[in-house]
C-alpha cells in the first residue's frame, strides 16, 4: 500500500480531473452564455442617456405595443391549438386503434427538426392571397369570381396556422410517453367504480397526463415567441421582427427592450413549466415496471382520430413539402402543373452558384464545430452537475439552460454589443463565422447538458465505483467505464446538434456579414427574388432531404444507445 | 468473515463503503492489515486500497465481455496477457463459468451475473473481500444456493472478508463474527452462536432469530439466576444473560420459541431448573415443518411457541409451557425491537 501522506485527496471520487472539469465549464458558461445575457439587460443603462426611459419609451411606442400583443397573440393562440390538437392525437396514437400511427409518428418528428421557414415557404405557394395553388384551385370549385382568397397566409392566423405543425409535435412527444406509462390499473379502477370510457378519460387519463401536457404546451409557446423565420417572411409585425429592425435602424436600446420583454416573457412561461411539473412524483405513473399500454375502444369515433392524424399528415407534411417539391422542378412557376413544365435546372443551378455553394460550406463546418464542441462541453458539466459535489454545481446546471429561455435575435443582438465594443472590439470578430459559431454554441449548449446529463444519469454511479475499487483512477475510470457507457448518446447529442445547427436562421440573419452568409440567409435570398421561387423551392427541399436524413444517422445512434442500457443488469 | 447486519439505513452500508475508499468519514480512523487506510480527513483512494468488492447491483460493465469484466482489474495491476488468461479462467472455473467467458453481462441470468462478479471480485487476489447485500436481488432458492457457495469459497480461500446483509440467516450462515448495528452504532458483536444464544438485548434478540421478550416484576438476584414476578401472576428465572441491568426491579428477559416445549392439560411442577407457566392457545398455525402456537398467559401476553409435528394442543386449550432457566436470557435495557 501507499504512503498515506503522498495520496491525500478531498474525497474518495474527487480529484484533480473534476475539479478541472468544473473551472473549465465555469469559464466557458459565463463567457459564451451569462456574458450575452447580461448585456441584453444592462444596455440601455451602459449607454449614457437611456436607462429606464428606454422602457417608458418602449411602452409609449404603439408600433411596438402591437408586436409585443402580436408575439403574445401567436404564441398564446398557437399553445392553446397545440395542447388540444397534440393530445388527442398523442391519445390516439398510444391507447387507441387509430391507422397511420407510424406516419403519424414521422410527420411530428420531421416537423420539429426541420427549419420552420421551409414550411412558411410551402404555405406562401399554396395560401398566398392572389397566386396561391390552394387559393386558385379552391376558386375554381367553389366558382368564385374574384382574383384573390378565399385563404391568405400573410396575416396573424396565417402565421399561428404556419407555427402550427411544430407546436402541436411538442405536445405530442411530451405526451405519448406519458400516455405509454401509465397504469393501465387506474383505468381499470375508474371503470370498476362505474365510470365509462369518455368518463374515464376525461377524469383519469388526461388529468393524469397534465404534468406532460404542460410542458409540451409551454414549450411550443416559448419556442414561438422565438420564432423568427416565418413572421419575416409573412409580414407579421412581433418581437423577433421588431428586434432586427430596431438594429437595422442602430437603435440598440429599443433592440435590448425588446429583446428583455421577450426573454422575460419566455422565462415566466419556462418558469410555469417547472412550477407545474414540481410535485411530478404526485403524478409518476412509471414504477420502474413496463406495463403494455393498453389500447382504449372507442367504437367508431376511432376513425375521427383516423382522420385528424391523416390531416395532420397532409397539413405538415404532404401538401407544403409537395407543393415545393413540385415548383422545384418547374421551368416556370406560372405555368403550374403541366406536361413540358418539368426540369432538373433548379437543382443544377443551386449546385453550381458559388454564393450557394459557400454558404452550405460555411453552414456545415459551423455546425460541425458547434456540435463537437457542444457535445463534449455537455458531457464535461454534465459530469460536474451529476457525479461530483462541487459548490455551485447546480448553478452551472441553471446557466446551461438559460439560452432557452433567449430567442436568436436577442442572443445576436446581444452578441452584436459585447463584440463591438471595448474590451471585446479589439478581438475583431464581428462580421467573421467565430460570432456566428458563439451564437450557436449559445444556442445549443442547453441540448447538449441535458442530453449528457440524462445519459449520465442512466449509468450507474457502482459501474464508477467498482471501477475505483478495482484499481483504476478518476480519469481512467471515465475514459474506460463512462465514455464508452455514454458514447451512443454523445454521438446522438453531436448529430442532434449538428442537424439543428445547420439550417440556424434567427441568429444568423443578425450577424452574418457579406462574407459569412449561412444556408438559411442565402435561402431566403434566393427566396426574396435574387434567385426565383423555383430555385428557391430546389434549395429548400434539399436542404429537408439533408436534414431529415441526418436526424435519420441520429435515431441509429439513440438506438444503439438503448440497446447498450438494455444490457444493464441494474434493475433495482 | 464479518458480518454488519442491522435495519435499513443503520449505516452499515456506509461502513463497507468507508472501508472501500468510496466515502469520506469525517473523522475517525480505518486500518487494515496493519495499514492505515485513512485518518481524518486524509484518505487513501479506493484504488490503491488492494481490496475486491461484490456490489448489490453486481456493477458488471454492460460495455464488456465476461473476461474482460474480469481482467479488468488485473490489467489495471500490470499483470501480463497470459497471466490474465490463466487467472481468468482459473476464477472462471471455480465459479462454474467457464462457457460464459465471451458473453455480455446482459445475455445472463441474475445468478451468473453474480457469479461473474464474485470472479471479479476475488481475480486479483484482494487482501480484503467486501460484499455489499450482494444476494438481495437474488430469488429466494438461488439466495440460499448462493448463500453456501460464497460461505466455502470464503473458506477455501481464506480472506478476509467483510458482509453487509440485512439478512439473518445469511449473516447467521456465513459469518465468523457478525456486527449487530443500528442508528450508526454497534450495538452487539460476537460469533453467530454467541449472538443468537445470549443477545444483549430486546433488539439484538428480536433482529437476529424470533424471540418472545418478557417484563419481570419484583426481580431478585442470586448467584446464577434472575427471578421475579409475571405481570399476571407466577414467577419465571433467567439463567443467561446479563444480571446488573434489573432497574427499580424490573427487567427484561428473552426465550426464544424453539426453545419452549408445550403440553395440553396442567401439569405437575417438575423438577429444578425449569421454567413452567400455564396459558391459553389462543390460534394454532402449521406451516408444514414447523408449527405455531399463539399462547395467551394470565396476564393478558401472547407468548409465540414453535414445535415440530404432531399439533400438541389445539386452539382454547389450556396448556403448560415449560423452557430451561439457562436458555432464558436476561437483557440489558433499550428499545424495545
Amino acid at each position: 500500500m501507499t504512503n498515506l501522506a503522498q495520496t491525500q485527496s478531498m474525497s474518495g471520487t474527487v480529484a484533480v480531473w473534476s475539479r478541472a472539469a468544473y473551472a473549465i465549464s465555469i469559464v466557458l458558461l459565463v463567457w459564451l452564455i451569462l456574458l450575452p445575457f447580461a448585456i441584453i439587460f444592462l444596455t440601455p443603462f451602459i449607454e449614457e442617456e437611456a436607462g429606464f426611459s428606454s422602457y417608458a419609451e418602449f411602452f409609449r411606442d404603439a408600433a411596438m405595443l402591437r408586436a409585443t400583443w402580436n408575439s403574445l397573440l401567436v404564441a398564446g393562440g398557437l399553445a392553446v391549438l397545440s395542447a388540444i390538437i397534440g393530445t388527442v392525437l398523442a391519445f390516439g396514437v398510444a391507447r387507441t386503434s387509430m391507422r397511420f400511427k407510424g406516419l403519424v409518428r414521422v410527420t411530428m418528428i420531421l416537423a420539429l427538426i426541420s427549419p420552420e421557414f421551409l414550411l412558411a415557404m410551402g404555405y406562401i405557394l399554396l395560401a398566398g392571397p392572389n397566386a396561391g395553388y390552394a387559393n386558385v384551385a379552391l376558386r375554381n370549385i367553389l366558382g368564385l369570381g374574384t382574383q384573390t382568397g378565399p385563404l391568405d397566409i400573410f396575416t396573424l392566423w396565417g402565421l399561428v396556422f404556419t407555427a402550427l405543425p411544430s407546436g402541436v409535435s411538442f405536445v405530442f412527444l411530451a405526451l405519448v410517453p406519458a400516455f405509454r406509462s401509465m397504469d393501465p390499473a387506474l383505468e381499470d379502477a375508474a371503470r370498476l367504480k362505474g365510470a365509462n370510457v369518455w368518463r374515464t378519460i376525461f377524469t383519469v387519463t388526461l388529468p393524469l397526463a397534465r404534468p406532460a401536457i404542460l410542458t409540451g404546451t409551454l414549450l411550443a409557446f416559448a419556442t414561438s415567441l422565438a420564432m423568427y423565420g416565418p413572421p419575416e417572411m409573412l409580414g407579421v409585425a412581433v418581437l423577433t421582427v421588431s428586434i432586427r429592425e430596431a438594429l437595422l435602424g442602430l437603435d440598440f436600446d429599443v433592440a435590448s427592450v425588446a429583446s428583455a420583454v421577450l426573454v422575460g416573457m419566455s422565462i415566466i412561461a419556462l418558469m410555469l413549466q417547472r412550477f407545474g411539473i414540481r410535485h411530478a412524483e404526485r403524478y409518476r405513473t412509471i414504477s420502474g415496471k413496463a406495463f403494455a399500454p393498453r389500447t382504449l375502444d372507442l367504437g367508431p369515433a376511432v376513425h375521427v382520430l383516423t382522420v385528424l392524424g391523416l390531416l395532420y399528415v397532409m397539413l405538415a407534411l404532404m401538401l407544403p413539402y409537395g407543393t415545393m417539391l413540385a415548383v422545384s422542378l418547374m421551368k416556370s412557376i406560372g405555368n403550374g402543373f403541366s406536361a413540358g413544365n418539368w426540369t432538373l435546372a433548379n437543382f443544377d443551378a443551386i449546385l453550381t452558384d458559388g454564393s450557394i455553394r459557400k454558404a452550405v460550406f460555411l453552414s456545415l463546418q459551423l455546425a460541425a464545430a458547434c456540435a463537437a464542441i457542444v457535445s463534449v462541453l455537455g458531457v464535461i458539466v454534465g459530469y460536474v452537475v451529476v457525479r461530483t459535489s462541487q459548490r455551485g454545481r447546480s448553478l452551472l446546471d441553471y446557466i446551461s439552460v438559460l439560452p432557452l429561455a433567449v430567442p436568436g435575435t436577442a442572443l445576436a443582438f446581444a452578441l452584436i454589443v459585447l463584440y463591438l465594443n471595448e474590451p471585446f472590439r479589439s478581438l475583431g470578430l464581428y462580421g467573421t463565422p467565430i460570432i456566428l459559431l458563439f451564437a450557436y454554441l449559445a444556442r445549443f449548449i442547453p441540448l447538449g447538458v441535458r442530453n449528457s446529463q440524462s445519459a449520465l444519469v442512466q449509468v450507474g454511479p457502482e459501474l464508477e465505483e467498482a471501477s475505483r475499487v478495482f484499481g483504476a483512477g478518476e480519469l481512467a475510470t471515465l475514459l474506460r467505464i463512462t465514455l464508452p457507457l455514454i458514447l451512443p448518446a454523445f454521438i446522438y447529442t453531436f448529430l442532434l446538434v449538428f442537424v439543428l445547427a445547420i439550417p440556424e436562421l434567427s441568429a444568423s440573419i443578425v450577424l452574418r456579414g457579406f462574407n459569412t452568409q449561412t444556408i438559411s440567409t442565402s435561402l431566403l435570398s434566393v427566396w426574396n427574388g435574387n434567385g426565383g421561387l423555383a430555385v428557391a423551392c430546389a434549395y429548400g427541399i434539399s436542404i429537408f432531404v439533408t436534414v431529415s436524413l441526418i436526424f435519420g444517422a441520429a435515431l441509429a445512434a439513440r438506438g444503439l444507445a438503448g440497446v447498450w442500457s438494455g444490457r444493464k443488469p441494474t434493475d433495482y | 468473515m464479518v458480518s454488519l447486519i442491522g435495519p435499513s439505513g443503520c449505516g452499515k452500508t456506509t461502513t463497507l463503503r468507508i472501508i472501500a475508499g468510496l466515502e469520506t468519514p469525517t473523522s475517525g480512523r480505518v486500518i487494515g492489515h496493519g495499514n492505515t487506510l485513512s485518518d481524518g480527513a486524509r484518505v487513501i483512494r479506493p484504488e490503491l486500497r488492494e481490496m475486491g468488492m461484490v456490489f448489490q447491483t453486481y456493477a458488471l460493465w454492460p460495455h464488456m465481455t465476461v473476461f474482460r469484466n474480469i481482467s479488468y482489474g488485473l490489467r489495471r495491476k500490470g499483470y501480463d496477457t497470459a497471466q490474465i488468461a490463466a487467472r481468468v479462467s482459473e476464477v472462471l472455473g471455480m465459479m462454474n463459468m467457464s462457457d460464459h467467458a465471451d458473453r455480455y453481462p446482459g445475455q445472463l441470468s441474475g445468478g451468473q451475473q453474480q457469479r461473474v462478479a464474485l470472479a471479479r471480485a476475488i481475480a486479483s487476489r484482494p487482501e480484503i473481500l467486501l460484499f455489499d447485500e450482494p444476494l438481495s436481488n437474488l430469488d429466494a432458492v438461488l439466495r440460499e444456493q448462493m448463500r453456501f457457495e460464497i460461505r466455502s469459497l470464503q473458506q477455501e480461500l481464506g480472506m478476509t472478508s467483510v458482509y453487509v446483509t440485512h439478512s439473518q440467516e445469511e449473516a447467521l450462515a456465513l459469518s465468523d463474527m457478525i456486527v449487530v448495528m443500528k442508528d450508526g452504532k454497534i450495538i452487539q458483536r460476537g460469533a453467530p452462536r454467541e449472538i443468537y444464544d445470549t443477545p444483549r438485548n430486546a433488539f439484538v434478540a428480536g433482529f437476529i432469530g424470533l424471540t418472545n421478550i418478557i417484563d419481570l416484576r419484583d426481580v431478585a438476584v442470586s448467584a446464577d439466576r434472575i427471578e421475579g414476578r409475571l405481570p399476571g401472576g407466577g414467577t419465571l428465572a433467567a439463567g443467561g444473560g446479563s444480571f446488573d441491568h434489573a432497574r427499580g426491579g424490573r427487567t427484561s428477559v428473552s426465550i426464544r420459541p424453539s426453545e419452549i416445549t408445550i403440553a395440553a392439560g396442567e401439569l405437575p411442577v417438575p423438577e429444578n431448573g425449569i421454567n413452567v407457566l400455564t396459558g391459553t392457545v389462543r390460534d394454532v398455525v402449521f406451516t408444514g415443518g414447523v408449527i405455531d402456537y399463539f399462547v395467551n398467559l394470565p396476564g393478558g401476553k401472547d407468548l409465540r411457541v414453535q414445535t415440530v409435528p404432531p399439533v400438541r394442543a389445539e386452539r382454547g386449550q389450556t396448556v403448560t409451557l415449560a423452557f430451561d432457566i439457562a436458555r432464558t436470557i436476561a437483557l440489558e435495557p433499550g428499545d424495545p425491537a
